[in-house]
């Protein structure tokens, strides 16, 4: 450390003394210059040096309160024996809220419903979101018609639930129904009755899940092929890769990360999709459709066993917690391995 | 009257040191340049007079007065940001009687006339601040600046946005405009030659310590330790490794068995390649050295004393030119010469030298910096602060 | 107008001249263009199919259904508005996303500056929170939220529904925020606090330079509280305060047999604002929806 010797010695350039002198009068400078802070300049600055905290505060509370309780909330209800009518009549019955659930025959079908509901959907979604993103992102098709194409493709995501799902129903209505006048003109003599046939009711509901999806999975795509950096392609181009071996070499590998992500994240929206189904069908005819969503909200609040619901709100979000915890895996994975 | 003091400073971030210990002391009225390698504190320390960062030991005393605890906003300071900070929502005058407003002051409006005459701004005042150029933006930031008459300008690497051509000639204007107003100023640059032409007197920071304050003069010729010695001036001093003999008054260089030492690294010199079985000897011509001593000898290339003809006598040793630069006025002629690291040399620039040829070499004893290779401090020697008074003007 | 017909047919015989140049390159730009083209038509069918009926006429749907209406009528569009409760349920959707509007931004924009200018201590926690919040599933809180809020006796208001829809949207919109102060430079600031301002006022000075972001969550506020339909069928029972999205439900589920052109009509009206904002909003709504601003390669 070497101390400030340059401070003892004479200084080589005075400053001129008349400019010096020019700063002198101005009473102003001197006037505003108070030599300590009064005390509540002193309170307000202890304030305002926690003003980032400050900023959170009112975020931390509204999630803390409900979001964070409500979660612990429903692990300890689904503790409980509790009926609808009566919420504040609770009796701590342990575990047997969830051995009811389980071994509830419609629990079983409930879980199949949604594995080919959750997995159709997610696939479909997913397939059809990319591949239109893919399609979109030329630079040939020019900024408005682009705009224009991706405009008719986000409608949906905008649509109300209730909206999107009254829109099937009556796609899918059997006499009136776009959709049945398609194939009575292509000659099927007795189309299926849709959304009143336990066995094409899932169809119609997934077509339209992956309907009102694709938009997430489009925008998701877009932004991670603009990611890509143009120069890769025209790299690529210049080193003579044809279109194949680009979209091989640098498209795919690059855009992976994004696939992965995007699976997880519409897994998430898709465990959890309810008005549609619940608009549509019901979860009818005869549990055909009914998911986890319904089952829990159907426990709730037509059959009145609340505490029953808690423990298969709680089920549904353990099975979020472990999408999520894919996510996150996936993220990292994406985050440390490719870029 | 405006005297800016550091006492003692410590200032960390997540723990992680960035200043420590720091006393400095900035006159009335000078320019003083905090100057120093990127990431050595030389912005912590202006953000610290500034009251952007807290230090965490230590005071700051503006003016005689303890400013410490004191928020940014009453310090009554102006700061130039590296890319201006100006606010792009704003019209010109909008920023310019910006700190006016904020500090409450009612004749706004003649101040911001004044100020845009003087950095000749006045046509620009009604623009918006996308639509003006790097150059106009710099005397925005700067009008901004001076509009409150603050006590002190802190700039911080103002110059490093703005091209070349445009960073000259702002170096000048802004050193002027300093001098016009006399207001107490101090400066971060990471360009040394910005620090040698503006600052009436430079600090040169590194690794969070104060490694040497001085004129631009002193700096120059009697660098404090191999770093500063290193920093400053271009092209960079020649630093040569090796061991001291008193009984001929010589240093042997790449003579030093610890050559490899990682002090050597830390010190900023690299050490001599590994033929140190040829090696060359240096007469210093001073004493006042501990007889076998490593030490570290500087010379600037311009001292470097270069003849076409081999010579014999005492001190002069053969290198062979291993690239050659035209800058003009100057050369600069690399030598290679065994057991030494490569040398620089600038010879006028009308002088012919070509790759592959062997010259003579000879480092004048009087222009040498001798350093503890150890502790990379300068050695004191009786007859070097002569040879300083008499020395010609540098690198300037 | 003569010019720009003689430009369209420079233009026109350009392309022809490449088409015939490079005719894969042009076959493989036609397919796609036609692919697009069809998948649009296919994504608006549906809508088209229900928006479609409120102008057909109320004597019934044409069995077989046509395409395009025989006879358009307008009176499904006044009769959904004269006859029915559904202006009550619009005017509380409206009430309702214009608070949750409102306080999202409110509270999501402070919350997202701080994230994004000072270093706090747990931020990586906090934001990895926010993202996690993000995922929860509302419907896991349905019922928890069901209990509390019939403790507190809050059940069945409009409150109820504004605070559970801003809870839904904060996380969104403070990444959105966070993340768009982080493009902007940070001595704008710090300039304003060394020129004399706050911390708080400088928040207030640079703040209308994040106006994308704050756009941006209020357009995804706005278009997640107008179609909200879990929150406000769960916590609210009278239909004096209904949003529309449950006013359409119980309107399809009390009656046997389906009025299609009435509720056609009512679809058509509850779509109109947020069809207009996601024209007039692409981009914002675009950067709600994928959680960030992309646009433009890097």
């Amino acid at each position: 450390m070497t101390d400030d010797a340059g401070t003892t010695r004479p200084d080589h350039r005075e400053p001129d003394g008349s400019t010096v002198a020019r700063r002198e009068p101005d009473g102003a400078i001197a006037d505003r210059r108070e030599p300590v802070l009064t005390l509540p300049e002193r309170v307000f600055e202890a304030v305002d040096r926690r003003l980032p905290y400050l900023f959170l505060v009112p975020a931390l509370a509204l999630v803390a309160s409900l979001v964070v309780y409500p979660v612990v909330r429903a692990v300890e209800l689904s503790l409980h024996e509790v009926v609808l009518i009566n919420l504040s009549d609770q009796q701590f019955v342990g575990l047997s809220n969830y051995a009811t659930v389980v071994s509830d025959p419609v629990f079983a079908t409930v879980m199949r419903n949604t594995v080919v509901f959750v997995g159709a959907s997610v696939l479909g979604q997913v397939a059809v979101g990319l591949g239109l993103a893919l399609l979109l992102e030329r630079r040939w098709l020019g900024g408005r018609l682009t705009r224009l194409f991706r405009l008719a493709f986000v409608l949906p995501w905008a649509t109300t639930g209730v909206i999107v799902a009254f829109s099937w129903q009556f796609m899918f209505h059997p006499r009136m129904g776009f959709v049945n006048e398609t194939l009575r003109a292509l000659g099927v003599a007795t189309p299926p009755t849709w959304l009143n046939s336990t066995r094409w009711a899932m169809a119609a509901v997934i077509v339209a899940t992956v309907w009102r999806g694709v938009p997430f999975s489009l925008i998701f795509q877009t932004s991670g092929l603009q990611s890509i950096p143009s120069r890769l392609y025209e790299a690529a181009d210049v080193g003579g890769a044809s279109p194949v071996q680009t979209v091989r070499h640098v498209t795919v590998p690059l855009l992976w990360p994004f696939v992965a992500m995007n699976l997880v994240l519409v897994t998430l929206f898709t465990v959890n999709v309810f008005d549609i189904v619940f608009v549509m069908t019901g979860g009818g005819p005869l549990h055909a459709t009914e998911v986890l969503s319904l089952y829990m909200y159907e426990t709730a609040f037509d059959v009145g066993a609340f505490g029953r619901a808690n423990a298969v709100a709680v089920i549904l979000f353990g099975l979020n917690v472990a999408v999520v915890a894919l996510y996150l895996v996936a993220f990292d994975r994406g985050n440390g391995g490719v870029r | 009257m405006t005297e800016i003091e550091l006492d003692g400073i410590d200032v960390s971030y997540d723990g992680v040191t960035a200043v420590t210990g720091v006393d400095l002391r900035v006159r009335d009225g000078e320019l003083l340049v905090l100057v120093g390698p990127s990431g050595c504190g030389k912005t912590t320390l202006l953000r610290t007079i500034a009251g952007l960062e807290h230090p965490d030991a230590g005071e700051v005393v503006i003016d005689g007065r303890r400013v410490t605890d004191l928020p940014a906003r009453k310090r009554d300071v102006s700061l130039v940001f590296q890319d201006f900070a100006l606010f792009p929502h704003l019209t010109v005058r909008e920023n310019l009687s910006f700190d006016l407003r904020m500090q409450g002051y009612d004749d706004a409006d003649d101040r911001v006339q004044d100020v845009s005459e003087i950095l000749e701004i006045g046509g620009l005042v009604d623009r918006s601040i996308d639509e003006l150029s790097g150059g106009q933006k710099q005397r925005v930031a700067l009008g901004r600046a001076i509009v409150t008459e603050p006590a002190a300008f802190l700039l911080d690497e103002p110059l490093a946005n703005l091209d070349a051509s445009l960073r000259e000639r702002m170096r000048t204007e802004i050193a002027r405009l300093q001098d016009d107003l006399g207001v107490t100023t101090v400066h971060v640059t990471h360009d040394q030659a910005e620090a040698l032409t503006m600052g009436d007197r430079v600090a040169v920071v590194r690794d969070g310590r104060i490694a040497q304050v001085g004129t631009p003069e002193e700096v120059y010729r009697s660098p404090a330790s191999v770093f500063v010695a290193g920093f400053v001036g271009s092209p960079a001093m020649n630093l040569l490794r090796g061991r001291y003999d008193s009984d001929v008054d010589a240093v042997e260089i790449g003579s030093d068995e610890d050559a490899a030492d990682p002090q050597a690294a830390t010190a900023g010199v690299e050490p001599a390649g590994e033929e140190t079985n040829d090696s060359q000897t240096v007469p210093v011509g001073v004493g006042g050295i501990e007889d076998d001593s490593a030490v570290v000898l500087g010379i600037r290339p311009e001292h470097v004393e270069v003849e076409p003809e081999r010579r014999r006598d005492d001190g002069w040793f053969d290198a062979t030119v291993a690239f050659d630069e035209f800058r003009g006025a100057d050369r600069y002629v690399y030598l290679e010469a065994a057991g030494c690291p490569e040398i620089t040399a600038r010879v006028p620039g009308r002088s012919s030298v070509s790759v592959g040829e062997t010259l003579a070499v000879r480092f004048p004893p009087e222009r040498l910096h001798p350093f503890d290779a150890d502790t990379g401090q300068r050695i004191a020697t009786g007859e070097q602060a002569e040879s300083e008074a008499a020395a010609p003007e540098g690198d300037r | 107008m003569r010019s720009r017909l003689i430009e369209l047919r420079y233009h026109a015989r350009d392309r022809l001249r490449a088409a015939r140049r490079y005719p894969e390159r042009t076959a493989a730009r036609v397919a796609t263009v036609v692919t697009l083209a069809t998948s649009a038509a296919f994504i608006a069918l549906p809508l088209y199919w229900l928006f479609s009926a409120a102008f057909r006429p109320q004597e019934g749907i044409e069995v077989p259904p046509t395409l395009f209406p025989g006879r358009v009528t307008f009176d499904n569009l006044t009769a959904v508005l004269a006859e029915t409760a559904f202006p009550t349920y619009f005017v509380n959707s409206v009430v309702v996303s214009a608070l949750t509007v409102v306080l999202a931004v409110v509270i999501a924009t402070p919350a997202g500056y701080a994230l994004s200018r000072y270093d706090l201590r747990y931020e990586r926690a906090f934001m990895l929170a926010v993202l996690l919040v993000q995922m929860i599933p509302l419907l896991a809180l349905v019922t928890p939220l069901y209990q509390m809020f019939a403790a507190a006796g809050l059940l069945d208001t409009l409150a109820v529904v504004i605070v559970t829809d801003t809870v839904m949207v904060v996380p969104v919109g403070i990444w959105l925020i966070k993340e768009y102060f982080d493009t902007l430079p940070e001595g704008l600031e710090e300039a304003a606090r060394v020129g004399g301002a706050t911390r708080l006022r400088a928040f207030l000075v640079v703040l209308p330079l994040a106006r994308p972001a704050v756009g941006a969550t209020a357009v995804f506020a706005f278009v997640v509280s107008w179609n909200q339909f879990v929150i406000p069928l769960t916590f609210t029972s009278s239909q004096a305060v209904w949003t529309f999205p449950v006013g359409l439900y119980e309107f399809i589920s009390r009656r046997g047999v389906v009025n299609w052109p009435l509720l056609g009509a009512a679809s058509l009206w509850a779509m109109f604002p947020v069809l207009v904002l996601v024209a007039a909003f692409q981009r914002q709504f675009v950067a709600g929806l994928s959680g960030r601003f992309g646009g433009g390669r890097r």
